[in-house]
């Protein structure tokens, strides 16, 4: 089995976005082509819903195709097919599942099932050349929020995950009750700056008995109670302030407890991962934090921080090295643990 | 069918009425449908966390919006759904709805009002609610389609 120029085309479903990839020897990604980029509706015309699995089935050929296109190679080329199997919605997972299995079964390649988290934290290895195991990652999005330690590239360990609802849903929550709209992470990053983020003590999002996980449920419900106070009593509230003190509580919480993980486990490498890694008060406290401790921070760009197939085909060059291969009965996972 | 109300002025009351109501559901053979709503911030997180712990769950709870629904196994499986995120219908039937619904199983709904059309004849609706005059904390839980005695008391 070669272990250079190994080319993966590799497949994300697990959510929204249909996304194709090829990514050589891990770290060099040759072409990472996401769905919502591509202009749909150039393509069928009308509207594209939003969850249906219908919709993977429509794009996932024609992302394929421009991935293969873009990396300038031919499905002669590929060493590998890579899929991601979960965790996710289980309809949206099967469609990439479906279609890899098709293609390794066709082509005669070699078959890898990829934990979509997995992918996230292995994305901060394409932009970051000496970045390697160990090293603590805070991953962050709309489905999770989780500290994961990196022990090796195929070993990781989860020391802290949320109770109820993850960072990023607890952002969309607020955003949709202030009224500024989906996606909620981006509208409260950008208000926020224009607000003042001391206005108002929202509790933090920790829980008591433990001191890694994280409770955003707590600080969402504190905000909404905070606009019915006001509300009630016919005051007018500041939203930017609002979701500036609203950001903090949050944003305190993540970077404090990754902090605290780093120097526990002795790790001096830091890495974020997962859309609301683009925050840029996570960003920013992060970086503060970290060169406080003498940590070095790494994260994504923002394409690799948004559900990619790139990160995934990361991921799968590991198992690959290892012969890690699935057989066709591979199934989607929607509760995959790591 | 007649409709029982609790008062809640506390997360914990809220976790312990759900839980009692979990726990003389669970003996019940074949599917439960229990649709769960409320407005944003109302509690409902905290009802399910205790539902879930009165089925015999170990582990936490956790948010099902972004994944749809999330299942788990206790003295009876549980399939927590929040379907805020379906915008038409016809994507249940992708995600598997029916499955789910007539598994033997718990299925607890937040969002249900969304799905109206979707749902079985036969369902437990719990609404939980404000009253401002009553205290930030007070919630009333309004419960509809279970008989006195399933309370057990």
């Amino acid at each position: 089995m070669k272990k250079s120029n190994v080319k993966i085309l590799a497949i994300e479903s697990s959510c929204d976005e249909t996304a194709a990839a090829v990514v050589e020897d891990g770290r060099k990604v040759l072409s990472n082509v996401i769905s919502s980029q591509i202009d749909l509706h150039t393509i069928y015309g009308g509207v594209v819903p939003e969850i249906a699995s219908r919709k993977h089935i429509e794009n996932i050929n024609f992302v394929i195709k421009d991935a293969l296109k873009e990396a300038n190679v031919t499905f002669d080329d590929i060493d590998a097919i890579a899929v991601t199997y979960g965790p996710g919605l289980v309809g949206a997972l099967l469609v990439g599942v479906g279609e890899a299995k098709a293609l390794a079964y066709g082509l005669n390649k070699p078959l890898i099932g990829v934990h979509h988290i997995k992918g996230h934290v292995l994305a901060n290895l394409i932009e970051h050349e000496e970045l390697e195991p160990p090293f603590v990652c805070l991953i962050v999005s709309g489905g999770h929020t989780e500290i994961a330690i990196v022990k090796d590239y195929n070993d990781f360990e989860i020391v802290a995950t949320t109770r109820d609802d993850a960072a990023g849903e607890a952002f969309d929550k607020v955003a949709r009750s202030v009224g500024l709209g989906y996606p909620g992470g981006p509208k409260i990053d950008k208000a926020a700056k224009l607000g003042d983020s001391h206005a108002i003590e929202f509790p933090k999002a920790r829980v008591n008995d433990s001191k890694y996980d994280f409770s955003f449920s707590g600080v969402k419900s504190a905000v909404l109670n905070y606009q019915n106070k006001a509300n009630m009593i016919g005051e007018k509230i500041n939203v930017n302030d609002l979701v500036a003190s609203f950001q903090r509580a949050v944003v305190e919480v993540l970077v404090e407890h990754t902090i605290t993980v780093a120097k526990d486990y002795n790790i001096k490498n830091v890495a974020m991962a997962g859309g609301v890694a683009s925050n840029t008060a996570l960003r920013s406290l992060m970086e503060e934090k970290c060169s406080e401790e003498g940590l070095k921070l790494h994260f994504p760009s923002p394409i690799y921080c948004t559900d990619n197939a790139a990160m995934i085909g990361v991921a799968a060059y590991f198992e690959y090295l290892n012969e890690n291969f699935k057989d066709l009965t591979l199934n989607a996972v929607p509760n995959l643990e790591l | 069918m007649n409709t029982r109300v609790f008062e809640s002025f506390s997360d914990k009351e809220t976790f312990d009425i759900a839980f009692r109501i979990a726990n003389n559901l669970k003996a019940k053979t074949g599917s439960v449908v229990v649709c769960l709503d409320g407005d944003l911030g109302v509690g409902k997180t905290v009802f399910a966390k205790g539902f879930g712990a009165g089925l015999g769950i170990k582990r936490d709870i956790v948010s099902p919006t972004f994944n749809i629904v999330k299942s788990y196994e206790g003295d009876k499986r549980l399939h927590h759904f929040d379907v805020y995120r379906i915008s038409d219908i016809s994507e249940l039937d992708e995600i598997g709805f029916d499955e789910f619904i007539y598994d033997d199983a718990i299925v607890l709904i937040e969002w249900s009002k969304l799905i109206e059309e979707a749902l079985p004849a036969n369902i437990i609706r719990v609404v939980i609610s404000k009253d401002l005059e009553k205290g930030f904390d007070y919630r009333k839980i309004a419960v509809e389609g279970i008989n006195n005695e399933d309370f057990g008391n």
